[in-house]
């Protein structure tokens, strides 16, 4: 503990205030109990949720209401947050799925559909269209002439003193990196891949690394140890999945090295040497748990593998990948001072609204508690 | 009126013990305050747990005041008459207010974290707060007991 961690004294004992209002497993039982979603809407009314559900009408317009409970959480814990600018790694993962959107969009020649993106990024819907017009308009490729070619590398984590100012002692607040700027070189570099390779995956890869960098260097700020750990795991997490997913659909290593991202604890390399060594999908998996049995993540990938093959879909993979985050971030509990616990009520919240979306999703669309049931991984609280 | 290098000497310890201890004192309550405030702020019912954990890192400031008070007593700073103390008379209440001034100022710190810790266990479990008060109250002991110290050997002091 530092005395820098001591700066987070009021934003923590304030979370475990907060957290005790997090739903529990045995509130979300009754929920999935519920005869339908306006049952779910009404038992919401006595949570934290209450504004929310009042605030839905003809009861399906709960992605709004949703998206207003975790836009209310996130500027309440920002507010009170002696360094509010490591929780923009949190708003900024929806500024980069808005960016996908509209460099989509853009490519088209269209307008991004509303309901394609999330009102809770940290760039306004103009910024996030005039960076993709810019982006656009510089690669074009003119009449004859080809888009100048991507070159394919190993992805590697940025070199160098991170671009952040260096802070952490008592009272003052770490600058960490201005998403704006990922942003427009990510807008760039996917619209380049896109002419490079084609297909919309391209703009998703690319902005997911951009969206990595940026999360690497705001986890090198002193004090962020605890989001540094989350991001090497994240990273790792969602390395393994592609992998499972491009060893499934036979895609080719060039394609799987693209959609790789840096700063896990298994080396990107490592990753593709293993999906190289075997050519079939069911080597590659193989292949797969072998690398993975000599890092944390054997036992998760052995069983989301075994899952796979007895459901055939990833979705038991999925679960285990939240249950793992999940664990790395249940640490916080423990944790009396620093960013960890705020970064952890932050990230419970989130799962807690996912879980509420899909009872509402399935309650509406019939399905039966156990087969929800199925679906929901374990809650923070 | 005569001031030697002695009466300099247990001035020195008595203001030792009043400043030491008075910062950690100072420093801790403000630590417990802000974690107490983030709870109040969500919760305003936890006022009066909250406002306990707060105090226990006050009492090491309390006790070298104390300390210093029993020294000024002996020195006849109270009294109006201030004696002239010879130099290894002086050392002896400059060495008498060292338990004191060292180990209340640290175990204020050490308080502090253990009472922030327990801000959190009344913010979450108020009815454990019974519990949660023992963990800070331990280390009070120390701070008990250096005070004590120093008080015993102001008292031993023999000043004519």
């Amino acid at each position: 503990m530092t005395l820098a961690d001591m700066r987070f004294a009021h934003a923590v004992a304030r979370i475990r205030v907060l957290e005790q209002r997090l739903l529990d497993r045995g509130r979300l039982e009754r929920l999935l109990e519920a005869a339908d979603a306006g049952e779910v809407l009404h038992l919401l009314a006595e949570t934290e949720y209450g504004a929310a559900a009042a605030a839905v009408k003809g009861g399906q317009d709960y992605e709004h209401a949703l998206a207003a409970e975790l836009q209310r959480v996130y500027a309440l814990v920002k507010s009170f947050s002696p360094e509010p600018r490591l929780l923009e790694a949190w708003a900024a993962r929806h500024t980069f799925h808005n960016l996908k959107a509209v460099l989509k969009a853009a490519l088209r020649g269209e307008a991004a559909e509303e309901g394609t993106l999330s009102p809770l990024g940290a760039m306004d819907r103009g910024r996030l269209e005039a960076v993709a017009a810019e982006a656009v308009g510089e690669g074009a490729a003119r009449p004859g002439q080809a888009a100048a070619p991507v070159a394919v590398s190993l992805p590697t984590v940025p070199a160098g003193p991170p671009q952040v100012r260096v802070g952490g002692t008592v009272g003052e607040r770490v600058a960490g990196p201005e998403v704006e700027g990922y942003v427009t070189r990510a807008a760039k570099t996917a619209v380049a891949a896109y002419r490079s390779f084609g297909g919309p995956e391209e703009i998703d890869q690319a902005v997911d690394r951009a969206y990595q960098e940026y999360l690497l260097a705001l986890a090198r700020v002193p004090g962020a140890e605890f989001l540094r750990g989350w991001v090497e795991r994240w990273t790792d997490l969602a390395n393994l999945r592609t992998f499972l997913r491009f060893a499934l659909a036979g895609r080719d290593a060039g394609t799987l090295l693209r959609a790789l991202l840096p700063g896990g604890a298994v080396p990107v390399e490592r990753l593709v040497e293993a999906y190289e060594s075997a050519p079939a999908p069911r080597a590659r998996l193989e292949a797969l748990q072998v690398l993975a049995a000599r890092t944390p993540y054997g036992g998760l990938v052995s069983e989301g593998i075994s899952r796979f093959e007895a459901e055939g879909l990833l979705h038991g993979f999925e679960r285990l990948m939240d249950l793992y985050l999940l664990d790395y971030l249940r640490r916080a509990k423990r944790e009396t001072f620093g960013l960890a616990p705020v970064w952890a009520y932050l990230m419970a919240k989130e799962q807690e609204v996912r879980l509420l979306r899909l009872i509402l999703v399935g309650k509406s669309a019939g399905l039966s508690p156990e087969r929800l049931r199925e679906r929901m991984s374990d809650v923070y609280a | 009126m005569e001031i030697t290098l002695g009466t300099v000497l247990a001035f020195l310890g008595a203001a030792l013990a009043v400043i030491f201890p008075g910062i950690g004192s100072g420093i801790g309550v403000g630590w417990v305050g802000q974690a107490a405030s983030g709870v109040v702020t969500e919760d305003p019912d936890k006022f009066g747990q909250t406002l306990l954990l707060q105090a226990l890192p006050g009492t090491q400031g309390i006790y070298g005041f104390l300390s210093a008070f029993m020294i000024m007593l002996k020195i006849g700073v109270l009294g109006g008459k201030l004696v002239p103390l010879p130099w290894h008379t002086g050392m002896l209440f400059f060495l008498a207010a060292l338990p004191v001034a060292m180990n209340c100022w640290w175990t204020a710190y050490a308080q502090a974290k253990t009472s922030m810790a327990c801000v959190n266990i009344a913010a979450k479990r108020p009815e454990e707060i019974g519990k949660a008060l023992t963990f800070p109250a331990m280390v009070e002991t120390y701070a008990v007991l250096s005070f004590l110290a120093s008080l015993l050997l102001i008292f031993g002091i023999p000043v004519e």
